[in-house]
């Protein structure tokens, strides 16, 4: 029996692998196509919002507080510009990135309106938001000090607390959650997609093109046969996830320096001791297996590979 | 002298749905006999050889192949049969010379001696210059041989031919024919055609096969006579009642 097993292993692997099909989901995908989606987008967003940050962003201002407009004026990350559109048409043609209404003062009133509008999906517009905010939440503080010192209160009577968020996770911390989380979903599909064209070749494939009543002629059981198909699906299931880790382990150490914005490479020795490599394969072999016989018990109902 | 059975059918009933597909299907074929089923398209006798080769089960009857029956010992009976199947194929990516060797390994033909096996069958259907290459590369009349060449690698006592020769071009329905004239002396040759001339010129016997059921069956000239007709042609179609 495992003779027969070895034999139509064999034949599987040796077809499989003569297959374009199949070395470009075995190795195209996990080692080129997946990591470069992965890579391409960041350093796409990444390059956007780092140009939107360097240069100033344009700026429509309308208010009746001409003090406002001089701290517009004076921020050196902001351009202010003349609103000669409607708001969206502005915004829409670039002409500005955000526009800011401040309402009138209530003669009665502390408190002045303003209203940032901008374009959620424009990476410009949302930077040029954060950006008004921040002059005029300098600017409230200014008046706040004025006003405080009107009343003869001191400006370090607003300080009652001071406090500021930071990463508190090292590179290696962050390529863990990246290979943990966004390439274990990545594992799973070049798992499915490295065995798919194999197990269904073998079955549906072969009842088209008629090559498994032959094969049923020999003198093997079926179940070697079978198991025969099953190991080379399950070989390929175990094999794709193991290059889409690689591959997108390699994508990962270009992704992480720019996620916690300190450049350089990552040492990935670190993160990964030979037990744990044991670990993730052993969890990779069992995963394989199930994939490749799930596929298995659909692939074998089809008549054709189509 | 008679000669020992090497196959015997007797009682072969299978259905599909509503279809008697086969209804009491009874022959044997001796050692150095080339017997020859003919029949329309339809009429069952892909559906006898497939029982034969274990591929589908009968739902009665007795097959034994050199004694030894499909039902009890299916694996035992695969090793001693060699098979062409109708319309059947092989490994496209794998060479003309890969195919006959997995063929053969999975009957337990081992070492050296597969390798002279396909030396010598690809030098008798004239194979030499094809055998490196890739099954989906060659002419249907190669991969024709091809394909009687992994059911020869084999050597089996049984061989079982299922229209081997349609669809060909004449010369190689010539070489096959001339090396099944040849090699029909050394084993028994189970041979399934709906073309007459073969028939008569290659079968030592033959049965006549429609709706399932055995019309007639015996040599030619016991074939014609009883249908009382001059040529086998004529017989056949008198036999299967449509066209007498």
């Amino acid at each position: 029996m495992l003779k027969g097993i070895g034999l139509i292993y064999r034949k599987e692997m040796w077809t499989a692998l003569r297959e374009r099909r199949t070395l470009i989901f075995l190795f195209l995908f996990p080692l080129l196509v997946w990591p470069v989606f992965v890579v391409l987008p960041w350093f796409l967003i990444g390059g956007k919002e780092r140009r939107a940050q360097a240069q100033p962003s344009k700026v429509a201002l309308v208010s009746a507080y001409p003090e406002l407009e001089k701290e517009f004026e004076a921020s050196d990350k902001l351009q202010l510009v003349r609103l000669e559109d409607s708001v969206s048409a502005a915004l829409q043609q670039r002409k500005a990135h955000c526009v800011v209404y401040v309402d009138s003062l209530a003669s009665d009133s502390l408190v002045t309106y303003a209203r940032i509008l901008y374009d959620p999906i424009q990476t410009e517009s949302r930077t040029a938001a954060d950006k008004v905010e921040l002059v005029l939440s300098q600017y409230e503080r200014k008046i706040v000090i004025e006003r405080l010192a009107q009343q003869g209160v001191p400006e370090r009577m607003l300080e009652a607390l001071s406090y500021r968020r930071q990463n508190a996770m090292g590179q290696n911390q962050m390529l863990g959650y990246f290979l943990g989380f966004i390439i274990g979903m990545f594992v799973v599909m070049g798992s499915m997609m490295g065995s798919m064209a194999v197990v269904i070749d073998s079955t549906a494939g072969e009842k088209e093109r008629k090559t498994l009543e032959l094969l049923l002629t020999a003198p093997i059981p079926r179940s070697s046969i079978m198991f025969g198909k099953y190991l080379a699906g399950v070989t390929f299931a175990f094999i794709s996830p193991i290059l889409t880790a690689l591959g997108m382990s390699l994508a990962a150490s270009f992704v992480v320096p720019v996620l916690v914005s300190s450049g350089g490479s990552v040492d990935l020795s670190g993160l990964i001791s030979p037990g744990k490599i044991l670990i993730i394969l052993l969890v990779i072999l069992l995963m394989a297996a199930f994939i490749a016989a799930l596929q298995m018990t659909v692939a074998v109902r089809a008549h054709s590979n189509r | 002298m008679i000669r020992e059975v090497v196959l015997r059918v007797e009682g072969l009933r299978k259905r599909f749905g509503d279809v008697q597909a086969l209804d009491g299907i009874d022959f044997t074929c001796r050692r150095g006999e080339l017997f020859g089923l003919l029949g329309p398209n339809g009429a069952g006798k892909t559906t006898t050889i497939r029982c034969i080769c274990s591929i589908i089960k009968p739902d009665d009857g007795l097959i034994e192949v050199e004694g030894v029956s499909v039902a009890s010992n299916p694996l035992m009976v695969l090793k001693k049969i060699g098979v062409v199947l109708e319309d059947g194929g092989l490994y496209e990516r794998l060479t003309a010379e890969e195919n006959m060797k997995l063929l053969a390994q999975l009957h337990g033909v081992e070492g050296s001696l597969i390798d002279e096996r396909i030396d010598s069958i690809c030098d008798t259907l004239g194979l030499g210059e094809y055998r490196k290459r890739q099954f989906k590369k060659l002419s249907k009349g190669n991969k024709q041989k091809v394909l009687l060449g992994q059911a020869l690698v084999i050597d089996p006592p049984l061989l079982i031919l299922d229209e081997p020769t349609v669809g060909l071009d004449v010369p190689t329905q010539k070489v096959i024919r001339d090396l099944l004239g040849k090699i029909k002396k050394e084993r028994t040759i189970l041979y399934s055609t709906h073309i007459m001339s073969e028939a008569e010129e290659l079968c030592d016997r033959l049965a006549i096969i429609d709706h399932g059921r055995i019309v007639a069956q015996g040599t030619v000239n016991e074939i014609c006579k009883k249908a009382g007709t001059k040529n086998l042609e004529q017989a056949f179609l008198k036999l299967v009642g449509r066209y007498a």
